[in-house]
């Protein structure tokens, strides 16, 4: 089979599992970061993380040449040159060039009202100038910050773009685009960088409504922000936080309506979403089965059987193969366990094979290992 | 979807910002207008996200 007809072969596996069909076999996912890529490559970190330009394609390359896939799969979101000119201090770069993420604080609790007022403009006049030094100065320099980060960041977006573009032709990669675009439940959004994880806990308790009321408000700007570029086999990445860490109850009303209604609405625009399901959402089953058709789970920890019971016949499944055994368990080890979930997610369609998170770095894992649970399934997880 | 604040714009919001925008050029400029807009949109999200 040339490239032409493995493209061809795998984008059709991706199509008929989004369209709720059996596919010819289960598709892999594959998705690594540039980081653990740039060190599997053998690459220096620091150069590698600020030259994109000279390193994002070969590191890249060496990935798809190693690593079995059905779509290209080095995932770069993070660009030191931009969080650097912006003097963030949400992204750093640690002293092994690794980007770190500090728990900040970009919204007081007495800001509240004003962010339900107006999310967007609270956004850019207070939470901005709390996160990003540069942007907590004088008009001009602002200004000038701003315009060297925006052209920063969608150079950088461009060459992740267009390296996968060549790559996808170059190895024959089905069409499969689940980062087309992004954005977050609404009360994720308010917590992760606005309010932060300690500081929303305390809130849910003492100021519900608030709470309640900013979820909301952002709602819309979320969905707007969710739209993606129209792009075959497309989804927007929603990756979900808060939930596990909440009681139930206040999950269901404080969490879920808002993260419905953002699904809901993207659906009804024509978008499916690509949820990362992180940390354990077993108790939320029910409530993730009312979610659009054909919305894409990835979920990280929990039962797969359970999950398959509960949302199988609605939804697309993914995840759940723990990266942590890749560090730890035997190559026969780790292809047993992927027999086990493809034997578990697989029968009736409706489910795609990924890990059940990035690993971060290379000492997270065996690299043979996932080459070989990788290639396993690719070569014989079959209908 | 509507988002109503100072720092986004429609078109249409634009164009009545700007009455001096005669059609001609109005019909030739809107669609880049506001491509810019969508984009500086995403980029501010994009340093919250």
């Amino acid at each position: 089979m040339n490239t032409k007809e493995l493209a061809q072969e795998r984008t059709q596996i991706f199509t008929d599992v989004l369209e709720g069909k059996i596919p010819k076999r289960v598709p892999v996912y594959g998705m690594l970061t540039y980081e653990f890529s740039i060190q599997y490559a053998g690459m220096d970190m620091m150069e590698a993380q600020w030259n994109t330009e000279k390193y994002f394609e070969k590191v890249a390359d060496v990935i798809c040449r190693d690593f079995y896939s059905d779509s290209f799969g080095v995932t770069n979101l993070r660009f030191p040159a931009m969080y650097r000119v912006l003097g963030a201090r949400n992204w750093l770069m640690g002293s092994s060039g690794f980007m770190q993420h500090p728990e900040v604080v970009g919204l007081e609790a007495d800001e509240y009202d004003d962010f339900i007022a107006s999310p967007y403009d609270c956004i850019i006049e207070k939470v901005l100038p709390r996160l990003y030094t540069n942007l907590n100065t004088d008009p001009y320099q602002k200004a000038i910050t701003m315009a060297k980060a925006f052209k920063i960041f969608f150079e950088e977006m461009g060459r992740v773009a267009e390296v996968g573009a060549k790559l996808t032709e170059k190895y024959g990669y089905g069409q499969a685009n689940f980062f087309a675009g992004a954005c977050e439940a609404p009360l994720d959004f308010v917590a992760d960088q606005l309010r932060g994880f300690k500081n929303i806990l305390a809130d849910i308790r003492r100021m519900p409504e608030k709470v309640k009321a900013a979820a909301e408000a952002v709602t819309p700007v979320m969905i707007k922000m969710g739209i993606p570029a129209p792009l075959p086999n497309s989804a927007v990445f929603i990756p979900l936080h808060m939930a596990p860490f909440m009681r139930t109850k206040d999950a269901e009303e404080l969490y879920f309506p808002t993260f419905k209604k953002l699904v809901d609405e993207l659906a009804a625009l024509g978008h499916r979403c690509f949820l990362f399901v992180e940390e354990n959402f077993m108790r939320f089953l029910d409530l993730l089965y009312e979610f659009p058709e054909g919305t894409i789970m990835m979920f990280e920890y929990g039962d797969p059987k359970l999950t398959k019971e509960k949302i199988g016949d609605k939804h697309i499944i993914a995840g759940f193969y723990p990266v942590t055994m890749l560090k730890t368990a035997t190559k026969e080890e780790c292809i047993d366990k992927a027999k086990e979930l493809v034997d578990t997610l697989a029968p009736g369609g409706r489910y795609i094979f990924t890990l059940d998170k990035s690993p971060v770095s290379l000492g997270d894992i065996n690299p043979d290992n996932l080459k070989a649970v990788y290639e396993y399934v690719g070569k014989n997880a079959n209908y | 979807m509507d988002l109503k604040s100072k720092y986004y714009k429609t078109w249409e919001e634009y164009r009545a910002l700007n009455p001096d925008i005669d059609e001609k050029q109005a019909k030739a400029m809107a669609e880049k207008m506001q491509s810019y807009e969508e984009m500086m949109f995403a980029f501010v999200m994009f340093l919250c996200f």
